[in-house]
C-alpha cells in the first residue's frame, strides 16, 4: 500500500469522526412541526355535504389573512425593537453568587452584568464561565462557536474538551481567545489582554474568524500579554498561574486531556509551556522529555493494523453479511518506549482483544522522560 | 469490560442471533439491522406515521435527525442553509412515507430521500459545498511537539478541499461508502445507479483523491511521513 493509500485511509479515518455542526434541534422541530400541520390542514379533505367549493374558498382566504395579518404584526414588533437592542440580565444586588445563571435565558446581544462577587454562567456540556466583580460581558454569538465579548472586568472559563473547534471563545475588542477543551483566563486592561491558560489548549488571534482564528497558540501552563488586535506584546513574569487571586476561587477541574505532546501538565511543570507566534522561532524542545507525535502516531497506526488482523481472525466471517465496528484505542506508553496501558472503547470480544495485546506486546518507541498518551480511532469491517 | 451481545443479522430478510462469543460488538449505527433502536419499533413508527399520527411523526424525526444532520453535513459542508436542509429532509419524508413499502430497510430509503433533498438543494441554489479555503491557521516548526488537535483540523480542513473537487456523483459516492459505511448495493439504491457504477465512482473518486492530495502540503506530509513508516518498517523502535 502506497503513502497515498495510507494517508487516505487516515484522513478518511479522521473524517469519519468529525462530530457535525451543533444545531438548534428544538427550533428546527418546532418549525418542522409547525409545517406538518399546516400541510396537514390544507391538505385534510372537508367533511362530504358538509361545506362546498366557495366556503372552501372563502376559509383558505381567511386562513391566508389571519397569516398575513399575524405576519405583520410581528415585523412591526420587530421594527419596534432596534436591532441589536441587548437584553440587560440585571443582576440583584441580593443575588448569591453561587447561583450560576442558565445558558437558557441568553441570546445572541445578552448583556451580563455582575456586582460586587463575581456571576457564574453554565452552558451545560459545553463551558462553564465567571465573570469577575463588576464585570460587563455580551453573548457574541451561539451555536457552534460560542463567543462571548469581554467589555470590562475578566473572565474565567472551565471548558469541556470538544473535537469542534473553537466551542468556546472570549473576545476582547479585536482579540479573541478560542479554546479547544481548556481551562484560562482572561484579563484586559487599559489596551492589553493578559491571557493565562493552567490547562489545555488556547489560540490567540484577531476576533472575526470563528472557527478560523489565526493566531498564537498557547499550551498550559503558560501566560501572554496581547495588545487588542492579537498582538503578542510581552510575558507577564507577575503572573504565576498557579495560583488565583482573590475572588476567582478555583473552578472544578475538567477531563485531562490525554493526548501526549499536548497534555494539561500541572502548573509545577515548565515543559508545556509552548508558545509558537507566526512567523517566530519557537523555543525547542529536548527530544528526550518528550515522545514526538509522529511516533505516537506509527505506534496507534500498528495497534490499529493488528487490530484489524484480530478481528478478521476471530469474527465469524458470515455469506453476504458485513460486519462493521468502530472503536476507540488509547495506550499509554512508559517512558522506557515500551507499552505500558492499552484500553478499547468501547471494547471487543474477549477473544479479539487477548489477540491484540499478544500482538503489541513487543511493540516499542523512543524513550522519554515522561512517556506519554495517545488514542486511535478504529474503524473494522468484516 | 463489557459482555459481548448478541447481535442480530439481517440476511436478506432472515433473522440469525449470532452467538456471542464469536461476534464482536458491532456499535454507532452501523449495524446492519439498525434502523435506530430496534427495527419493531421502527416499523411500528413508521406505520404510524403512514396513519398520520404526528406525534409518531416527532419521535422518528428525534430518533433520525443525528444521521440526517451527519450525512446533509458531509455532503453540503459549512452552509449557511444546513437547519433548512434538514428540516426539508423531513418535510419530504412526511410527504412521501406513504410511499415506503419497506422493500428496502428504512435507513436506506431515509438517505435517498436526504441524499435527494441535497442535490435538489444543490441545484435550487446553484452552489457547490462551500468548504473555506482558509490559510494556514498555526504556526509549525517541526522542533516543537505538532499539536495534533489542530494538525488534524487542518488535515480535515484540506481533505474537505480535495474532495470538493470531485464531480458531485464521485463525491456522494465516496461519502456514502467511506464516511456512512455503506454497502455499495445500499448506495446504488440511494443514488439510482447500479452496483457495478458506484464502485467505478468509487474507484475514481479514491484515484483523484489521491492524486490531489499531493496539492495540499498537509495531505503530503502526512502520505510522506506513512511511506516512511511502511519504508522503514520500524519508525521509532530502537
Amino acid at each position: 500500500m502506497s503513502g497515498e493509500e495510507r494517508a487516505l485511509q487516515r484522513i478518511t479515518r479522521e473524517a469519519r469522526f468529525e462530530a457535525e455542526p451543533d444545531c438548534d434541534w428544538e427550533a428546527i422541530e418546532e418549525r418542522l412541526m409547525a409545517e406538518v400541520s399546516s400541510s396537514d390542514a390544507l391538505s385534510s379533505p372537508l367533511p362530504k355535504g358538509h361545506l362546498g367549493r366557495p366556503w372552501t374558498a372563502i376559509m383558505l382566504a381567511a386562513a391566508g389573512f389571519c397569516l398575513m395579518a399575524t405576519g405583520a404584526w410581528v415585523l412591526r414588533e420587530s421594527w419596534l425593537m432596534p436591532s441589536g437592542l441587548a437584553q440587560a440580565v440585571a443582576v440583584p444586588s441580593d443575588a448569591p453568587p453561587s447561583a450560576a445563571l442558565d445558558s437558557d435565558q441568553l441570546v445572541v446581544g445578552t448583556l451580563i452584568t455582575s456586582g460586587a462577587e463575581p456571576r457564574e454562567i453554565h452552558h451545560p456540556g459545553r463551558a462553564h464561565w465567571r465573570l469577575g466583580p463588576q464585570g460587563r460581558a455580551r453573548i457574541g454569538a451561539l451555536g457552534p462557536y460560542l463567543t462571548v465579548v469581554l467589555e470590562s472586568g475578566w473572565i474565567e472559563a472551565e471548558v469541556v474538551p470538544s473535537p469542534r473547534p473553537e466551542s468556546f471563545a472570549v473576545e476582547v475588542g479585536r482579540t479573541r481567545v478560542a479554546v479547544k477543551g481548556t481551562r484560562f483566563r482572561v484579563e484586559p486592561s487599559l489596551d492589553q489582554v493578559k491571557v493565562s491558560v493552567s490547562r489545555g489548549i488556547v489560540v490567540v488571534g484577531e476576533a472575526g474568524h470563528p472557527g478560523m482564528t489565526q493566531g498564537v497558540v498557547l499550551r498550559s501552563p503558560t501566560h501572554r500579554v496581547f495588545d487588542r488586535t492579537g498582538q503578542v506584546i510581552s510575558d507577564d513574569p507577575t503572573v504565576d498561574t498557579a495560583s488565583t487571586s482573590s475572588g476567582s476561587s478555583a473552578l472544578p477541574q475538567a477531563q485531562k486531556l490525554g493526548a501526549a505532546g499536548q497534555s494539561g501538565a500541572s502548573s509545577s511543570e515548565g515543559a508545556g509551556n509552548s508558545v509558537v507566534p507566526l512567523g517566530t522561532t519557537p523555543e525547542a524542545h529536548p527530544l528526550h522529555e518528550l515522545v514526538s507525535a509522529r511516533e505516537l502516531a506509527a505506534l496507534g497506526d500498528r495497534i490499529s493494523a493488528h487490530l484489524q488482523e484480530c478481528f478478521r481472525a476471530h469474527t465469524v466471517e458470515l455469506e453476504k453479511v458485513r460486519v462493521n465496528a468502530e472503536s476507540t484505542a488509547s495506550f499509554e506508553v512508559a517512558p522506557s518506549g515500551a507499552l505500558a496501558r492499552l484500553s478499547f472503547v468501547p471494547p471487543f470480544a474477549p477473544p479479539v482483544e487477548t489477540c491484540v495485546r499478544a500482538a503489541v506486546q513487543s511493540e516499542k518507541i523512543s524513550a522519554s522522560t515522561r512517556g506519554g498518551s495517545g488514542s486511535v480511532d478504529v474503524w473494522l469491517r468484516r | 469490560m463489557a459482555d459481548p451481545e448478541h447481535v442480530v443479522i439481517d440476511q436478506g430478510g432472515a433473522r440469525e442471533v449470532a452467538e456471542p462469543s464469536s461476534i464482536t460488538r458491532v456499535v454507532s449505527g452501523r449495524r446492519l439491522d439498525d434502523d435506530g433502536g430496534g427495527t419493531e419499533d421502527v416499523e411500528v413508527l413508521v406505520a404510524r406515521c403512514q396513519a398520520g399520527d404526528k406525534e409518531a411523526f416527532r419521535q422518528l424525526f428525534r430518533s433520525r435527525r443525528t444521521e440526517v444532520a451527519r450525512l446533509v453535513h458531509r455532503m453540503l459542508g459549512r452552509s449557511s442553509d444546513f437547519d433548512d436542509v434538514i428540516q426539508e429532509v423531513f418535510l419530504q419524508v412526511h410527504r412521501s412515507i406513504r410511499e415506503f413499502r419497506g422493500q428496502s430497510r428504512f435507513t436506506t430509503w431515509l438517505y435517498r430521500v436526504t441524499v435527494n433533498v441535497v442535490l435538489m438543494h444543490r441545484r435550487s441554489a446553484k452552489s457547490r459545498p462551500v468548504f473555506v479555503d482558509s490559510p494556514q491557521t498555526y504556526a509549525t516548526d517541526e522542533r516543537s511537539p505538532p499539536d495534533e488537535l489542530v494538525a488534524r483540523q487542518a488535515r480535515l480542513e484540506a481533505f474537505a478541499r480535495i474532495l470538493d473537487q470531485l464531480s458531485e456523483k464521485k463525491r456522494d459516492v465516496f461519502i456514502l461508502h467511506e464516511l456512512e459505511g455503506l454497502a455499495p448495493a445500499e448506495i446504488s439504491t440511494i443514488v439510482g445507479a447500479p452496483v457495478l457504477t458506484v464502485r467505478t465512482r468509487l474507484f475514481y473518486a479514491r484515484r483523484e483523491l489521491m492524486r490531489a492530495m499531493r496539492d495540499e502540503p498537509t495531505l503530503a506530509a502526512l502520505a510522506d511521513e506513512l511511506s516512511d513508516v511502511v519504508a522503514d518498517g520500524k519508525d521509532g523502535i530502537p
